[in-house]
């Protein structure tokens, strides 16, 4: 029988098997959501702790009281702990710590306002923290939008720091720098990522506008997402590829070698079999994101990448199996290896977060290339030219390993031992 | 059509395979009968090319194995010892399956499928997911998937071991069916009922050397008209030795601490003369068995141990 005969006819019975034993693979699609959530929750849940808000009223008008009223609102599930300072003390708060962001509402706020004209207001996010300054822009972003259709938020962020900072002490370079970070994302730069709680805040008369021009919010999940996703394929690929040893220890395995059909065709559907699995995974678990998460990103990008993803996550799976004695073996190692990789490469905590060391080290892990890429592509609008490293890493990666891979399974099971 | 030449295959120091040579014709069954170990199994991973020989060769349907394994491969159909099935796939998509790595395809494969479906009777059990199936019909789904291509050469390791009788007898029904329609069947066993009643040729097999073979009736020759009488009770080796010294055509075939066979090579007056002895010898016996000319004495004889242990 011919190579791609034998092929099709494995690659079928594979996958109707794992059809019929779907749980590795619900189990990959549903963490990552799940996990998302429960992120989603532990950081915007009411009994954990709330996110500081340091708020300077140099307007002392009417919108300081709403912005204040705002922020302690019941129907919110956030819970924030808004201070009123001065802007001297508020600095001095997100340098040590002591909030999550600073909102000033600049002088003549109210009048400004009220006439018609465009105003600013002004959040400073604490560049050391990542999640929850997000939230307080967000948030800030909707009451402003609630408060003037006009407005664009956040001028020329340098400008408005030396505008936050005079009259007192020149603040030091650094710390305009540090500053200019923080708030260098800007609501339309960061858009497309709705936080759900905060949706209850957008009013109808809001939501047009708020989903014409890119939304400027943040997701939590938008952040933890991709590299749970990441994780989580290869976990999947992992209990996939164990079934070469399974099928051994149960004897079809040998029952196959000895057809009349080349080894290497029966092998080649295993292992295509987990990648068409993986692959099918990301793409459900892409759509359940994409309903979840709104706004565009490219599609044939996240298919490219997704293709390369599932290719080398299985190349992996398959590589430490066939390295491996047993599936016991097999499944500790590769699972301790996955979840070093998850560390480093940036899948549970976002890479530009992690240590200067272990930044350096993430790119030889294929969690961060994966990871990345979906971020790339959920949060800087990347298109196919920018995964055009990320997929050629992975593909290269992935027809490396599975080849690698496909040889050694096939000198230990095709007989003539 | 089956044919092993000087077969022998080691592992380390193990010679679970010792130079052993068979044939085995179109529409012949031919029973390779030995206790655990005796290198079954050994030889038939040889003969469908799973196993490389240290030595020698298997060749099926004139094509060398170990040269041409695919091709060796079309006209073999192989029940292996274990129930090697899918186990979440229903009985017609694993015959299905298998049929396919024959290169069956199409209405064709839905007849195959079928036609091994009736044989072992699971054609009302074919849609059902085979983990939910009796150990006798997993062993029997086993059995129909060597059979679905419809081989011309069919090996068939143990097919019955730990299964209720009814099947077993269904199972043995089948092979002589496929045994009349022109297949050369390879059946290897230790139990010596079947090989006796199915096999056309048996082969003695134990510690991977074929002792004797032949036709049953041959083997049986072999064992002579004597009688066995086993002996289970209390007395020790010098006594039985003392009894049976002046019986000129007595044998001892073992001997141990409390069990003594005793094998006559005469008529059966040999035996009860025998017997009368061994009474008079005034030794503590408890049980006594006369046995007749049988595979399993054959085996006694050959091996010094009985085949079931
Ligand atoms: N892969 C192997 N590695 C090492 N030794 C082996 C291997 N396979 C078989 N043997 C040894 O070879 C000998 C023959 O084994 P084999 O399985 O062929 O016996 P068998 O006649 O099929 O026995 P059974 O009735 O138990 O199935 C045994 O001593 C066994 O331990
Ligand atoms: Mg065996």
């Amino acid at each position: 029988m011919r190579f791609g005969g034998a092929l099709l006819a494995v690659l079928r019975k594979d996958l109707l098997r794992k059809l019929r034993a779907p749980l590795a693979a619900v189990v990959m699609i549903l963490f990552p959501v799940v996990f998302s959530l429960l992120i989603g929750l532990v950081f915007g849940g009411g009994d954990l702790t709330p996110i500081r808000i340091a708020l300077v009223d140099d307007d002392g008008g009417i919108v300081g009281r709403l912005i204040r009223s705002s922020f302690s609102q019941e129907m919110i599930p956030l819970r924030f702990d808004v201070q009123q300072v001065d802007s001297l003390s508020a600095i001095r708060k997100i340098e040590s710590n002591e909030v999550s962001a600073v909102i000033r509402i600049p002088p003549e706020f109210t009048d400004s306002l009220l006439a018609g004209e465009t105003v600013a207001l002004e959040v400073i996010k604490n560049p050391a923290e990542s999640i929850k300054p997000q939230i307080v822009e967000h948030f800030a972003s909707v009451l402003a939008r609630l408060g003037s259709s006009g407005m664009h938020l956040l001028g020329d962020p340098i400008a408005e720091i030396r505008a936050t900072a005079t009259g007192d002490a020149p603040p030091s370079d650094a710390f305009i720098s540090d500053l200019s970070v923080g708030i260098n994302r800007r609501m339309e730069g960061i858009g497309r990522y709705a936080f759900p709680p905060a949706i209850e805040l957008e009013k109808p008369e809001v939501e047009d506008e708020a989903q014409g021009e890119s939304m400027g919010a943040f997701d939590v999940a938008a952040f933890v997402l991709p590299g749970m996703a990441v994780f989580a394929l290869l976990m999947l690929a992992l209990v996939s590829m164990t079934d070469v040893q399974r099928e051994d220890a149960h004897r079809t395995l040998a029952r196959q070698m000895i057809a009349p059909v080349p080894a290497g065709a029966v092998v080649l559907g295993k292992v295509g079999a987990t990648a068409v699995v993986s692959l099918l995974s990301i793409l459900i678990l892409g759509i359940i994101a994409a309903i979840w998460i709104p706004g565009r990103i490219s599609w044939l990008g996240f298919l490219l990448h997704s293709i390369a993803l599932a290719l080398c996550a299985t190349g992996f799976a398959a590589l430490i199996q066939s390295l491996s004695r047993s599936e016991k073996t097999g499944s500790a190692i590769g699972s301790i290896l996955v979840m070093v990789m998850a560390m480093v490469g940036g899948s549970w905590v976002p890479v530009n977060m992690l240590p200067e060391f272990v930044r350096k080290i993430a790119p030889f892990t294929l969690t961060y290339w994966g990871g990345e890429g979906y971020r790339d592509l959920l949060m800087e609008s990347a298109g196919v030219a920018d995964l055009v490293p990320h997929v050629a890493i992975l593909l290269v990666l992935g027809v490396l390993f599975s080849g690698t891979a496909i040889l050694r399974f096939q000198r230990r099971y095709a007989g003539g031992g | 059509m089956i044919d092993v030449e000087n077969l022998s295959k080691s592992f380390g120091a193990t010679r679970a395979v010792d130079g052993i040579s068979f044939q085995v014709q179109p529409g012949e069954i031919y029973g390779l009968l030995g206790p655990n170990g005796a290198g079954k199994t050994t030889t038939i991973s040889c003969i469908t090319g799973l196993l490389k020989p240290s030595a020698g060769r298997a060749v099926v349907d004139g094509v060398d194995v170990g040269s041409d394994p695919i091709r060796a491969r079309r006209s073999l159909g192989v029940v292996p010892q274990e129930t090697a099935i899918y186990d979440t796939l229903s009985a017609r998509e694993n015959l299905s399956y298998f049929a396919s790595l024959h290169g069956i395809s199409g209405e064709e494969k839905r007849r195959r499928v079928d036609e091994a479906l009736d044989r072992v009777g699971l054609a009302s059990n074919a849609k059902q997911a085979s983990k939910k199936f009796s150990g006798g019909m997993k062993r029997r789904l086993n059995l129909a998937i060597g059979l679905v291509s419809r081989p011309k050469a069919l090996l068939l390791d143990e097919p019955t071991v730990g299964i209720d009788p009814q099947a077993r007898i269904h199972i043995l029904d089948v092979v002589r069916e496929v045994q009349k329609e022109g297949t050369a069947v390879l059946y290897t066993t230790h139990y010596l009922e079947e090989a006796e009643t199915l096999c056309d040729r048996v082969g003695i097999m134990d510690h991977g050397r074929i002792l004797a073979e032949g036709t049953i009736s041959e083997l049986r020759a072999r064992v002579g008209e004597g009688t066995v009488l086993t002996l289970k009770g209390r007395f020790n080796p010098e006594q039985i030795q003392d009894a049976i010294r002046a019986e000129s055509d007595a044998r001892i075939v073992s001997l141990e601490e409390n069990l003594a066979m005793v094998a006559t090579s005469g008529e059966a007056a040999g035996a009860s003369e025998l017997l009368s002895r061994l009474l008079r010898a005034d030794l503590d016996v408890a049980e006594i068995a006369m046995k007749e000319p049988s595979l399993e004495n054959l085996f006694i004889k050959l091996t010094g141990r009985e085949l079931r242990d």
